[in-house]
């Protein structure tokens, strides 16, 4: 299984080693810049209508082990134009409600995570913590994933 | 709501489904089943190649739904209310 690290040095994060800042990392998180996307298949049947494939979204996903299934925000969803496959019960430390679940595409550029091109994601207001991802533990689950604070990076495999 | 005419015609079905076809994933499109696959993405494939992007149901045929914990999460507008 191969190893990966990445870096938290004072303002950014990186692939490279630089001048280590635990306080990076506390303060942003471990994440992985992201690409959402429509899914391949669906950007096929498209291209085949001939209809507009619309782009995609950057942002940064967070390594979330407390949550049990990837989220991806829904203002960038419904952008895609996607639409929700199903419902799913959410629950909350403060409360329990339905939420939408969508099929999107996920790519981590300059990661070796390999990209996910139909991955069931629940949709959720994210942007107010300046995330575009939370990966769940439904990811995970198939990885290896260490925080190291004190040496402000991440070790993850897969 | 979203998906009320599949959700109606999932539960009004989920009996006989469950006979026949639980653990699996049901492609449900209006009111007719499309079709029962064990993988959901196998599903959204034949879902959006026969219909393109349009609203279909990829469903779990399971007595019990499954409820997902999330707790960093801030729940949106497109969920309903919420149970104290």
């Amino acid at each position: 299984m191969p190893t990966f690290h990445r870096n938290f040095t004072h303002g950014q994060d990186s692939d490279t080693p630089g001048r280590h800042s635990p306080q990076h990392l506390a303060r942003v998180g471990p994440r992985l810049p992201v690409q959402v996307a429509v899914p391949e298949s669906l950007a096929s049947a498209l291209r085949e209508q001939g209809e507009e494939i619309p782009g995609s979204t950057e942002g940064f996903a967070l390594f979330d082990t407390g949550a049990s299934a990837t989220c991806a925000d829904e203002s960038i969803l419904q952008e895609l134009g996607l639409n929700p496959v199903r419902t799913v019960r959410v629950a909350t430390p403060s409360s329990s409600a339905n939420a939408n679940v969508y099929v999107c595409a996920l790519r981590f550029p300059g990661s070796p995570l390999p990209d996910m091109e139909e991955r069931f994601v629940i949709g959720a207001q994210l942007q107010n913590q300046n995330y575009a991802v939370l990966i769940g533990r439904d990811i995970l689950q198939d990885m290896i994933l260490i925080y190291d604070g004190p040496g402000a990076r991440i070790t993850y495999a897969f | 709501m979203v998906l009320e005419l599949e959700l109606d015609f999932f539960a009004r079905n989920k009996e006989e489904l469950l006979r026949h076809h639980e653990g699996k994933f049901a492609l449900i499109y209006g009111d007719a089943l499309i079709g029962v696959w064990d993988a959901q993405e196998r599903a959204y494939r034949e879902g959006v190649s026969r219909f393109g992007n349009v609203s279909f149901l990829i469903k779990r045929i399971a007595e019990e739904e499954a409820v997902e914990s999330i707790p960093l999460l801030i729940l949106g507008e497109a969920m309903d209310a919420h149970v104290p």
